[in-house]
């Protein structure tokens, strides 16, 4: 018996020396370095241990060889031309800036998990678009690079295209690490309404700018439409933001500004007089039948309801040209009205991002090409539609289209997606869509109303037990609350004290005293 | 020579098992009939035995792809036959030396084996030491080696098994005979343990065809995909079509994707192959177990 | 090496550790080796650093667990689920495993057999939509027309907690007793006929069969499944739990397990080392219990203990 003890013990010693083995040299394998802007040397010895035979490390040489640049981004289906796309890409970025540049595609579903194992495993990746619930969880475990200083040196284009003003939202603490791509930067909230429905009922639609006129409408649709459901919502747009002017949910919500943070003080928007007062409204739209209680848990989106004309309207994010694009898919005309005027803040503008990761070799590089992707309108394009006469072709308009006999279903580069690659202003409008698009969402941005902590976003890494209590808490009453499904004059007293023995005040100081501190920076207040 | 108690107890058991049946299949009749319902029909009324309207939209959506889902299909036969192989050979080899109470260090290595069901090291490590030291990333190997190769649970299920009812003396006069070890396994403890060897055949051939994790981790190239993790993908990617604002060039063909009902067709296409197979399979099955029960 | 007086009966077992030599060299790669990852649990990970080279974070990671008044309730949820299951299960499983051994129609045994492991065939997200068509509201069946036939009040079922313990029970057994009843159906062939034809030669009925040869012969089957899952009472099925009740918070008193918790907690931040506290926590709690179930077992009948 003992002997096999031994044996056993024996065994797992080496295991564990095994093991160790392995993990130092894999991801230990950095020794601490500054981690800012480090040409070449350290960082290349680095990949000739993880990666003896790829044939980039010539970089070192003189730069003559061009440079291959792994780019990640989600695909909901992985084009069939996207390589031919890329090959096109890469031979104009190789004489501009001696660059290739290699897609990596994964559906939006695995994305995060697909690349934080990359990272972690140290796969090259050197510049990857990022969403926002992700970007804070990247940063913090010390996945991406600080941007500052080669943005300055490489990237006098992206700061020509969005200015620093939109750009300092990318920002956690002071150092830069996200690059926001430029396209809607503001959110409008409102509603999405079946045209026809409102139009059978005589409901004028121009009369409607608020919730209080939609709540006349809802009641002439319950009364005349039997089996309609007057406002639809998901589980994404029962959400405060959506029924709450100028709350600034600061990342989380656990800590939230009011009235566009006048005042810079961190409040518990749970607690707040105006959360009660949205839940009292919409627990009022829920006891007289404007909302479907099933729509939560039904897993359906907005647009099946439409489709089989069984809503009247859905809760929705509207951005110019909104309704148009939803009517095409629904296959109904759509109009939207807007409930609140547009707003925006650090977290609407962080929901898009390019970053660069600690990992790469070649910072500097993808920095050039990123700088290409806001400035330079063929590579905008390529990324965006593809190759002229093969995905698209311009008509006499100056629009595009599907080349004759290409189809939504048949089009080898059906990404749509000038908005998560850099400049989308500079890219083709789709026939179709107002030929003054992007000057209007230009405008949408630039007139949105700024929360005043525009451009602060809280390192959570001090709060993080916490939180996770918190989110618990908030999953459990806040989209019951908001979809009226539960009375707020006894869950809210509950869910605020739930709330409060999860530690959401320590989330709220530490939200403050960073706020302070970055007022004081920034010079508010 | 049935007596009057066997033949009640045999027709209590035909009613208990026909409600079973019944229940089982009645949820699997709904999922096959709502992939034939007209998508709007199910939003507007919900689920139903006798839809309004029936439609097909959802199978020809799939059909767009065909080319696509039978490659996968290949994948994972493919897959399938070579990990439930490996599985049951490492599984069996593995067992039988832990089910004999004389082996040196039995306890020692049952506890070893026992341990791996309960603890691991998590994703990322686990993603590392594959990845990086035996580069199984976008391979086949990918598919089949990670986690699913070797069970503790079935070490452990089919060790009880042979412990319990392969009797002692059979092994103890083969031994005297002068068989050897290998000779044991082979002519006696194999074919006497043919019921729970079918057992784990079946499962583990369920669990590699089942199997989207290892391929949503070790593979990312499309023409690797296994057909769970292409319709798990396809089912995301229509999600993400449907709740996601678009240009005006895509919002035509979305709107025509039935998301409700493609669903259900979705889980059928995954499903359909094991109908087809298991009668086949379960013929086989119920074979072993007979000889089995004659050598015994 | 204190054993060198038998080195020839060791020898006797060389061809035995061979055969198990490439399954245990799995487990070293698969699961021994990146168990160096535990450490993960008490690290603060940055990778600038490296896994190891990250700082400690000494049990900060597990705070989280026990951070609101709702630690106990997942708790309380996750043991007394996983011990309905066992329960449930078990009962189900053997008596399906014996029903269908004792059959004597061979087609419909067949045909029995395969339909009621279809359940398990299925994927917890088209699960929930089929629970979904019983339980909406404004469309699902049993509001529509089970209790008016029954003359019963419709049931808002996705808001009312009490209803849900029965509900997942009825939806895991449905899932998983069919696949279950295999083994023991495995084990039950494994039975030698003979017992049995002499036990029904001498009078016993076979209920007497049932109860006094078949169960106690296959219990060493019964026991080591029982143990199995008492490792995983931490543990919990996600979809059964998160997708099935659609996620709807007003369900969570009686729907929210250690499993799901975690989840909802760790969306947004996706700590690695919160998460691997996590499963850390839920494996040694499982571990603990089932070292001492083990020890009972091994005192009241050695043969079927795990070790």
């Amino acid at each position: 018996m003992k002997r096999t003890w031994k044996w056993a013990g024996r065994m797992l010693a080496l295991c564990l020396a095994a093991a160790l083995l392995c993990s130092i040299s894999a991801c230990g394998g950095k020794p601490q370095e500054s981690g800012a802007v480090d040409s070449g040397g350290s960082a290349s010895s680095k990949r000739e241990e993880a990666s003896a035979s790829q044939p980039e490390e010539t970089q070192g040489g003189g730069g003559e060889e061009p440079v291959e640049l792994v780019m990640s981004f989600w695909a909901s289906t992985e084009p069939a031309g996207l390589n031919q796309v890329f090959e096109a890409l890469s031979e104009y970025t190789k004489e501009k800036i001696g660059v290739t540049v290699k897609p990596f595609t994964v559906n939006m579903s695995n994305y995060p998990q697909q690349i934080n194992l990359m990272l972690s495993s140290g796969e090259q990746i050197d510049l990857m678009c990022c969403y926002y619930q992700w970007f804070q969880s990247l940063y913090s475990k010390g996945h991406l690079k600080e941007l500052e200083s080669l943005v300055e040196s490489e990237g006098q284009g992206i700061v020509d295209a969005i200015g620093w003003d939109f750009l300092n939202a990318g920002r956690i603490g002071t150092g830069l690490y996200g690059l926001t791509t430029n396209r809607d930067l503001a959110k409008e909230y409102g509603f999405l309404i079946d045209k026809e429905m409102a139009q059978r009922n005589n409901i004028d639609l121009d009369s409607l700018h608020s919730f209080s006129d939609m709540e006349a409408a809802f009641e002439v649709i319950k009364a005349n439409e039997p089996g309609v459901t007057p406002v639809i919502g998901t589980e994404a747009t029962y959400a405060a933001e959506y029924l709450i002017p100028g709350a600034d949910l600061l990342t989380d919500g656990l800590g939230a500004l009011l009235d566009y943070g006048e005042d810079l003080n961190v409040v518990n928007l749970y607690a707040s007089d105006a959360y009660m007062e949205m839940a009292k409204m919409t627990r009022s739209w829920f006891e007289k039948g404007y909302i479907s209680e099933d729509v939560v848990t039904s897993g359906e989106n907005a647009r099946s309801y439409f489709k089989a004309g069984t809503a009247f309207s859905a809760l929705s994010t509207l951005k110019p040209g909104y309704a148009f694009k939803e009517s095409k898919s629904i296959g109904k005309e759509m109009a939207q009205v807007g409930v609140m005027a547009p707003t925006t803040n650090t977290t609407v503008v962080q929901s898009i991002q390019w970053t660069v990761p600690e990992n790469t070799d070649y910072p500097e590089k993808a920095m050039q090409l990123l700088n290409l992707m806001y400035s330079d309108e063929t590579v905008m394009n390529l990324l965006a539609w593809g190759i002229e006469g093969e995905h698209y072709e311009v008509l006499e308009s100056g629009l595009i289209d599907y080349p004759e006999g290409v189809t939504g279903e048949t089009s080898g580069y059906n990404l749509n997606a000038g908005w998560m690659f850099g400049n989308q202003f500079i890219s083709h409008v789709w026939n179709g869509d107002s030929p003054t698009i992007w000057e209007e969402t230009d405008t949408f941005n630039r007139e949105a109303k700024k929360s005043n902590a525009f451009g602060f976003s809280y390192d959570s890494s001090n709060v993080k037990t916490e939180l996770a209590a918190c989110s618990n808490v908030v999953s459990e009453y806040a989209v019951s609350l908001t979809s009226g499904l539960v009375d707020p004059e006894t869950a809210i007293p509950e869910f605020v004290k739930k709330l409060e023995t999860a530690g959401i005040d320590k989330i709220i100081a530490e939200k403050q005293s960073q706020l302070d501190a970055w007022a004081a920076e920034n010079g508010k207040k | 020579m049935k007596t009057r108690e066997e033949r009640v107890f045999q027709a209590v058991s035909h009613v208990i098992m026909i409600f079973a049946s019944a229940v089982c299949v009645i949820p699997f009749l709904l999922l096959i009939i709502s992939s034939f319902t007209d998508n709007n029909t199910i939003v507007a009324n919900g689920y139903s035995f006798f839809p309004e309207k029936w439609g097909l939209e959802a199978y020809r959506y799939l059909l767009q792809r065909s080319d696509q889902i039978l490659r996968a299909y290949g994948i994972t036969v493919l897959v399938t036959a070579v990990g439930t192989v490996g599985n049951l050979l490492l599984t069996t080899m593995l067992a039988y030396p832990l089910s004999r109470t004389d082996l040196p260090g039995r306890k020692a290595l049952s506890f070893l084996v026992f341990f791996t069901m309960l603890f691991n090291g998590g994703l990322v490590p686990t993603y590392l030491l594959y990845t990086t030291y035996l580069g199984v990333k976008n391979s086949l190997a990918g598919l089949i080696v990670p986690l699913l190769l070797l069970n503790a649970y079935w070490v452990m299920i089919m060790r009880t098994f042979f412990q319990n009812s392969i009797p002692k003396a059979v092994i103890e006069s083969a031994q005297i005979d002068g068989a050897s070890e290998m000779r044991i396994f082979c002519q006696i403890i194999l074919p006497m343990g043919k019921p729970i060897i079918a057992t784990v055949c079946l499962f583990a051939g369920i669990a590699y065809w089942n199997d989207w994790y290892n391929g949503m981790i070790y593979v990312t190239e499309s023409n690797l995909f296994s057909i769970q993790q292409l319709l798990n993908r396809m089912l995301s990617d229509i999600q993400f079509l449907q709740s996601n604002s678009s240009m005006a060039g895509a919002a035509d063909y979305i709107s025509k994707i039935p998301g409700t009902t493609v669903r259900m067709a979705i889980a059928v296409v995954g499903i359909l192959p094991i109908l087809v197979v298991y009668p086949f399979m379960q013929n086989n099955f119920v074979k072993g177990i007979a000889i089995g029960a004659v050598k015994g | 090496m204190r054993s060198r007086s038998k080195p020839r009966k060791l020898k006797r077992f060389i061809p035995l550790y061979l055969m198990m030599a490439p399954s245990l060299l799995y487990l070293v790669i698969n699961n021994y080796l990146p168990m160096f990852g535990l450490v993960i649990a008490f690290k603060n990970v940055n990778f600038k650093k490296g896994i190891l080279g990250s700082d400690w974070a000494g049990l900060e990671n597990f705070k989280y667990l026990f951070a609101t008044q709702d630690a106990w309730v997942i708790t309380r949820n996750t043991l007394l689920y996983n011990i309905a299951f066992i329960f449930v299960h078990t009962f189900l499983a053997i008596c399906l495993a014996v029903i269908l051994s004792e059959l004597t129609a061979k087609r419909s045994k067949r045909i029995y057999q395969s339909v009621t492991l279809l359940p398990y065939l299925i994927s917890m997200v088209i699960i929930s939509y089929l629970v979904n068509a019983f339980l909406s509201s404004d469309t699902g069946f049993l509001n529509n027309s089970v209790l008016p036939l029954l003359g019963m009040e419709p049931v808002s079922w996705y808001t009312d907690p009490g209803k849900w313990p029965a509900i997942l029970v009825i939806v895991d057994a449905w899932k998983n007793v069919g696949y279950l009843s295999i083994i023991y159906y495995s084990a039950v062939l494994g039975v030698d006929r003979e017992y049995l034809e002499c036990a029904a030669l001498e009078g016993a009925t076979k209920m007497q069969q049932i109860r006094k040869i078949i169960l106690p012969l296959i219990s060493p089957v019964i026991t080591i499944m029982v143990l199995l899952a008492i490792g995983k009472i931490f543990y919990s099925d996600f979809g059964l739990f998160y997708q099935v009740p659609m996620d709807s918070g007003p369900l969570y008193s009686t729907t929210n397990v250690i499993s799901t918790y975690v989840y909802r907690g760790l969306m947004q931040l996706g700590d690695i080392g919160m998460s691997s506290a996590a499963g850390l926590y839920q494996s040694a709690v499982g571990f603990v219990l089932v070292l001492i179930s083990n020890l009972i077992v091994r005192k009241l009948e050695p043969e079927n203990a795990l070790f």
